[in-house]
């Protein structure tokens, strides 16, 4: 069922979920970085997503089909799930977010030029299985890279349009290994349904990721060991599935993503 | 009865229940509350050991030492509410101690008629459940590797070999359960290599969960933060922390306990 009260949440099933990355990465400044592949709670997810045909929808649970890197949900597919409660701290200063990784492909070649075929659909992982509005386009640094990375990638919007662009995008540096950049999407767009296509080009070396998110919280750590606990007034309880795959990026002041420790409360109704 | 709405919430009897620890080890990273001492509510509690927990391992409960004094309620009860402050920022996670065994330093242990602790977890539900490590000693490099029985019921999963820190007594770590796994019924073996002193494995049921982010401020945390966890008679509560410097992080925490 639909959670519309406050007695709904309150009469709602609880689980409790950690996330936390006991190693760090370095990273750069005010540039978001990926961290679902280092070691800690959930164990670490191996970066390169390994399908650069097709792309992969990963899952979280039930058990049996977990996706490593991914918290493991428990309630039933036959009642709704929501993100009702993040209590958040992290050893730097830094803005944490959690999203749903829908739907990922790579690693590519920095000079990938690859058209995708036989998507699998990630429509189970939006409100209504219909809405694909707010979801983002993001590039992901696998190795690193010499010269600049741009990625262009052709998709689908959340209309079902073919053939929208994101343009040639910058990462704006040389790739280091776990560095995130947004691809903008088409002017227009809010959403998209499927990545059509993926090219790389002006870098000479390094390989990339492109995943679609579904950005669910964010929150900010302003100084070291700092954080907070969001309940579910500031989080907005976003709806989540049982399969789906939260995933965390770090956008540090410094130059690491230093030990992030989060607890994640789910409620389902 | 189960507390389903503001109203409920309203009506239900309530108990206000207090845990001040102004002494910890000191650690930037997480510890256990449960041997932290000196003029304390509750009192330390005894670490389990090689002579006192083997092979079978502990249930401790409510009247065990070093858990919050719940007072006996009827129905079902919940943490409705919580006020704390610190000298220090930190972050804490109050949880009920399911278990617990401890060993000698790098000793392997394969437990026997463990007790169960099926009573202390809403709706026979395994899953949520977390296995930590406890320091009893200060130094080495230990690695530890547990062996349990998965949430479901499977046998011989393992939390694979992993590092922990053992800087100072108390200080503690969470294992991570096998890939698939969200919980656990059992604690089935014990190792350890690399330590110079003894350890403790427990099972907890994390409650709720809390930041102090400012020092010598009340901090006040109202339903919608709790999360209403459901607690029963003969929890026991106590908590772990991560301070945010290397000072000691005691807190002085009262907690409401609503029952129906």
């Amino acid at each position: 069922m639909t959670i519309m009260t406050l007695d709904q949440w309150i009469g709602g099933t609880k689980e409790i979920k950690s996330y936390s990355r006991t190693t760090t990465r370095t990273s750069v400044a005010n540039v978001w970085f990926t961290v679902h592949d280092l070691a800690g709670h959930p164990g670490a997810a191996t970066l390169a997503v390994g399908n650069t045909a097709n792309g992969l929808v990963p899952v979280s649970g039930p058990a049996g089909a977990q996706t490593n890197g991914y918290p493991l949900l428990n309630f039933s597919s036959n009642v709704t799930g929501y993100l009702t409660n993040v209590d958040f701290g992290s050893t730097v200063a830094c803005r944490l977010s959690i999203y749903d990784r829908l739907f990922n492909c790579g690693a590519y070649t920095f000079n990938a030029a690859t058209t995708l075929a036989s998507q699998p659909s990630y429509a189970g992982r939006v409100p209504g299985g219909t809405d694909f509005t707010g979801l983002q386009l993001w590039a992901e640094a696998v190795t690193a890279g010499t010269l600049v990375q741009n990625v262009t990638v052709t998709y689908t919007d959340q209309s079902g349009n073919t053939g929208h662009t994101t343009g040639a995008v910058s990462a704006g540096a040389a790739l280091t290994v776990g560095k995130l950049w947004q691809l903008p999407l088409a002017a227009g767009d809010s959403g998209l349904q499927k990545i059509e296509s993926v090219t790389g080009t002006v870098a000479s070396a390094g390989t990339f990721n492109v995943f679609v998110a579904r950005p669910l919280w964010s929150g900010r750590v302003t100084i070291a060991n700092g954080g907070d606990c969001h309940g579910l007034d500031r989080v907005g309880m976003p709806q989540i599935w049982n399969t789906s795959c939260l995933a965390l990026m770090v956008n540090a002041d410094s130059t690491s993503t230093g030990n992030p420790d989060i607890i994640l409360e789910i409620t389902s109704f | 009865m189960t507390i389903a709405s503001v109203v409920d919430y309203f009506v239900a009897p309530k108990q206000q229940v207090r845990y001040f620890k102004n002494t910890s080890p000191n650690s930037a990273l997480y510890y256990s509350s449960w041997t932290a001492g000196g003029n304390n509510v509750p009192s330390a509690g005894v670490t389990p050991t090689a002579a006192n927990s083997q092979p079978t391992g502990i249930v401790p409960t409510v009247n065990t030492t070093g858990a919050a004094v719940i007072t006996p309620f009827s129905g079902n009860g919940y943490i409705t509410q919580a006020t704390a402050q610190c000298t220090i920022p930190g972050r804490y996670w109050v949880i009920d101690r399911l278990f617990h065994i401890g060993a000698t330093a790098n000793q392997t242990v394969v437990l026997s008629n463990q007790p169960s602790y099926a009573s202390r977890i809403p709706n026979g539900d395994f899953t949520g459940l977390q296995i930590w490590y406890e320091s009893t000693g200060g130094g080495g490099t230990p690695t530890m590797t547990v062996t349990y029985t998965d949430q479901s019921g499977n046998t011989g999963h393992s939390t694979g070999a992993f590092a922990v820190n053992a800087s100072s007594i108390g200080v503690a770590s969470q294992l991570p359960l096998q890939v698939g796994d969200s919980g656990l019924q059992k604690i089935e073996s014990t190792s350890c290599t690399g330590g110079i002193s003894g350890y403790v494995i427990t099972v907890v049921r994390p409650l709720f969960h809390f930041y102090i982010g400012n020092a010598n401020q009340e901090h006040i945390f109202p339903f919608p933060t709790t999360g209403l966890p459901q607690i029963y008679q003969d929890s026991c509560i106590h908590y772990y922390a991560h301070g945010t410097t290397l000072s000691g992080i005691g807190i002085d925490l009262t907690m409401e306990i609503a029952s129906l």
